[in-house]
């Protein structure tokens, strides 16, 4: 084969994985590890509507875990991570910070996004009351949490990443979200 | 990895037709979906989980600014999940991508930045509609051909509930009792869908959902437009409206005010204005798990032109609409069994008018009353078997002084009863065949249509071929009308009841495409027969009565829409539509269907957006149409009306702000000019100009 002729398929076998991942993706299904969750995340967060009047110049995410529970903590490390890939995206110009701590050790200044792990599911009265009363935009680690406490969360359904938001949760933490978002998700009431 | 937008859809845009099959091939490999389920063919099972992580590395790791990612993207979603769910077409609710007939949706983003001040304006520009307009709130609409002197052909409904006059099956388009900024979406389903709607709706199916909110548990808005055309002459509007969105319940408010004086004036005449004053309220309760309980009820009152194909005066003229449904539905039930629907509806109209005003023919003193009770049935036999069988029973009460002693204060009854099969072979194939029998109360005599299709569908496109057959049932006007001169006592008007109700048969090929997420094209071909078209009589010189025309009027016609969402705060949808009539009696001028009254094509261009995060909405656009020629004879008594419409459109702006995040305050302008103010498009002579608007706007939402 020639080398020009390996050149076109190599190119041609280039175009069409582009082509795939970005045009075609969504014939093939995926479930979405925490790097993709992560992305989506900070994507659906540009679009709620008073993050301008709420923030700085940093997003501040912060991640709570059940200090007693390994399995919370492996939960943790695995968002931290996935927030990591993403580390040079800016949401509507505010750049990402963000951290870890547990839960027991009191949620830190200025969060603007707590991001809740899995463990802390018998802590949900006082999570709700924190984010309430210092509009936190809450986000749920599992499921469960979005029933009752938690605003946002991205689970998998059917192999596909999908966005759950909890409208009562939302309004709670006075958190506003576009009607762009609002349809690409399901709504919790 | 995932590049910036432009870079990846333009990448996407230039291969995407050449690869769908291979990858689609991809994904159908997976666990079978249920039928009426999201074609959404993958799982977790069919992609190897040890290699994706590597692969969303790959994919994020190259996002700098988040807002420039699609989100639609990032949630891998298809075509079938981006595109929604409709109940405009089966009445149950199915894919858009897979529904069997021509859909076209104006959502509430396009209706909320357009300068349409009406429900009629937002219709124009949709392919195979033709939207004239007469008066202040008087206007003509059609579909598919039947465009002419009468607008009774084709279904309009509120929520589901049909509103057209049950005398004569025109539609009073400023009794809807809903303002344009309350509507959630217009679903415009177009081909023949009585198998369906029942009688009337051969042409295809306009329904106006009201606002849904899914912003907030609590919505609620309060607004004020007014403004002036270029006479100067005022409008007014303000409207009003509460939603309630709970687990169980939703309730909803709608209320709205209207006077509308503006582009009221032809060569110096004058035509009433338009006052309105319109109310809608539904609750929807889940009354458990599985079941649902929904009622609505609704008036509306207006006073206008009374400008008609029977009245070519234009003098004030008092209307007025009440509706009320009810229902209640089960799903999922045990066995075979899978949904109940049993609901009632009953809508009531009046028309006033000082008869002395008028030479001729007119509405005045009439009163209608069509109520109906029917029960729907669906059947899941098998995943690759649904079925549906219904049936309804309808009483009409309709008095006025134009019909016949023997028609006009006496009940009339009739039926229907509908079945179909929907067959599932393939995962990417639906096969629907439906059937109904319409024994409408003026006809008295069984009607059948029938509706079957082919939709072949993948994650990315889907075809359909559907085949459809459908009637209109002749009104009471036309079936038992009997007008006398108040002067002579002649007999000026005489209805016919041997008069055949006009059908339409289609045969239909339609797509949908979206080659990358953003982009949606939808063209439709059709060709299409329509036969038994009334033909207004004048044989006894004076007096007029209906006959049906002999000979069928063939036509054919394609239909293109692309939706473009260009960025989240920008999107852009073009239309175009082609009639041509190619068979037909040239000696014979019936109602509808003449081919020099339907504009050969018709266009529209409109971007739209929002930006800040919502805080700012904007959009712009403009519709034209061909021309048209009017050569009939109209009102009694009989004039002969000879016009010339040329090329006719608008182009309209519309631009809203929230000047203080904090403040739930929204100030607008909206402008809507006619290409040229001067030109009129009614085919009635005294059909009032184009002109042009502009209206200020302030409006308290809170979401």
């Amino acid at each position: 084969m020639s080398a020009s002729r390996r050149g076109f398929l190599r190119a041609a076998g280039l175009g069409g994985v582009t082509t795939m991942a970005v045009g075609l993706a969504p014939a093939r299904a995926r479930a979405a590890g925490n790097e993709r969750k992560a992305a989506i995340i900070a994507r659906a967060i540009s679009y709620e509507r008073t993050l301008g009047t709420r923030s700085n110049a940093s997003l501040r995410i912060g991640i709570a875990f059940a200090r007693e529970s390994d399995s919370s903590t492996r939960d943790s490390q695995a968002w931290l991570d996935g927030f990591a890939s993403i580390s040079d995206v800016t949401v509507n110009g505010n750049a990402i910070e963000v951290m870890t701590f547990p839960w027991e050790a009191g949620v830190p200044d200025r969060l603007d996004v707590l991001l809740v792990c899995d463990g802390l599911q018998w802590q949900s009265a006082a999570i709700a009351d924190t984010t309430g009363s210092k509009r936190i935009l809450s986000v749920g680690s599992v499921r469960d949490y979005l029933d009752d406490d938690c605003t946002l969360g991205v689970f998998d359904v059917d192999g596909k990443p999908r966005i759950t938001i909890n409208l009562t949760s939302a309004e709670r933490e006075k958190v506003k979200f576009s009607s762009r978002l609002l349809k690409l998700a399901d709504v919790i009431r | 990895m995932i590049p910036s937008r432009w870079t990846g859809r333009a990448l996407a845009l230039l291969a995407g037709v050449a690869v769908l099959a291979p990858t689609t091939e991809v994904a159908a490999q997976g666990p079978e979906p249920s039928p009426n389920a999201p074609a959404n063919p993958g799982s977790s099972d069919s992609a190897p989980v040890s290699s994706q992580p590597e692969e969303e590395v790959e994919e994020v790791e190259d996002i700098e600014d988040i807002e420039n990612v699609d989100l639609a993207d990032l949630l891998d979603m298809d075509l079938d999940e981006q595109l929604g769910t409709t109940e405009a077409v089966s009445r149950s609710d199915e894919s858009i991508l897979r529904a069997p007939a021509t859909l076209t949706t104006i959502d509430t983003t396009r209706i909320r930045h357009s300068g349409a001040t009406t429900i009629p304006e937002l219709l124009r520009g949709v392919p195979g509609v033709q939207v004239v307009r007469n008066a202040a709130g008087n206007y003509l609409v059609s579909m598919r051909g039947t465009g002419g002197l009468t607008g009774n052909n084709l279904v309009v409904m509120l929520d589901g509930v049909p509103l057209n006059s049950p005398i004569d099956s025109s539609v009073d388009w400023d009794l809807m009792g809903l303002a344009v900024r309350d509507v959630e979406r217009i679903e415009v389903v177009r081909g023949p869908v009585s198998t369906i709607y029942g009688a009337d709706a051969y042409t295809g199916v306009i329904n106006i959902v009201s606002r849904q909110s899914t912003l907030a548990r609590h919505a609620a808005s309060v607004r004020g437009v007014g403004g002036t055309d270029l006479g100067p002459a005022p409008v007014g509007i303000g409207s009003a409206s509460y939603v309630f969105s709970g687990e169980k319940a939703t309730v909803k408010w709608f209320g709205t005010g209207r006077y509308d004086d503006t582009n009221n004036v032809r060569d110096g005449f004058r035509h009433p204005p338009l006052t309105q004053a319109g109310m809608v309220t539904s609750v929807d309760v889940s009354t458990s798990e599985r079941s649902r309980f929904h009622v609505e009820l609704g008036g509306s009152y207006s006073e206008r032109s009374s400008l008609d194909q029977l009245v070519l005066e234009s003098h004030p003229t008092e209307r007025g609409l009440a509706f009320g449904s009810i229902g209640w539905s089960i799903a999922e039930l045990p066995g075979v069994l899978d949904t109940v629907d049993v609901w009632a509806r009953s809508r009531a109209q009046f028309v006033r008018t000082d008869p002395d005003l008028f030479t001729g023919f007119n509405y005045t003193d009439t009163n209608a009353v069509r109520s109906e009770l029917g029960v729907d049935i669906g059947f899941d036999f098998h995943r690759m078997v649904r079925g549906r069988i219904g049936g309804q029973g309808t009483v009409d009460y309709i008095e006025a002084p134009y019909l016949h002693p023997a028609v006009s204060g006496t009940p009339r009854a009739g039926a229907a009863f509908h079945g179909g099969l929907s067959i599932y072979p393939t995962k990417t194939l639906d096969l629907n065949i439906h059937a109904r029998g319409d024994i409408p109360p003026v006809l008295g005599r069984l009607q059948p249509s029938f509706r079957t299709s082919i939709v072949y569908h993948r994650d990315r496109w889907s075809m359909r071929l559907a085949v459809a057959a459908a009637f209109r049932s002749p009104s009471y006007v036309e079936a038992g009308g009997q007008f006398r001169d108040p002067a002579t006592n002649f007999v000026l008007l005489e209805g016919n009841p041997q008069l055949q109700p006009p059908q339409q048969a289609t045969i239909e090929l339609g797509s949908i495409v979206a080659p990358i997420n953003a982009v949606t094209i939808r063209p439709t071909l059709y060709v299409s027969a329509s036969s038994s078209q009334v033909i207004a009589d004048f044989d006894p010189l004076v007096q007029k009565t209906y006959k049906s025309e002999a000979k069928p009027r063939w036509m054919t016609g394609a239909e293109l829409e692309v939706d473009w969402h260009i960025l989240d705060e920008l999107s852009l949808a073009a239309a175009t539509g082609y009639l041509r009539f190619f068979k037909f009696d040239e000696t014979t001028t019936p109602l509808v269907g003449v081919p020099e009254q339907n504009s050969t094509w018709t266009a529209m261009l409109r971007l739209y957006g929002t930006t800040t995060n919502e805080r700012y909405g904007y959009g712009v656009g403009g519709n034209v149409a061909s021309p048209r020629s009017y050569v009939a004879r109209a009102g009694i008594p009989p004039q002969i009306i000879d016009v010339d419409v040329p090329y006719t459109g608008y182009v309209d702006g519309r631009f809203e702000f929230q000047p203080a995040l904090a403040v739930p305050l929204w100030l607008s302008a909206t402008g809507q000019v006619g290409m040229m103010p001067r030109l009129f498009e009614s085919p009635f002579p005294l059909g009032a100009q184009l002109g042009g608007l502009f209206m200020l706007g302030l409006e308290w939402r809170r979401e």
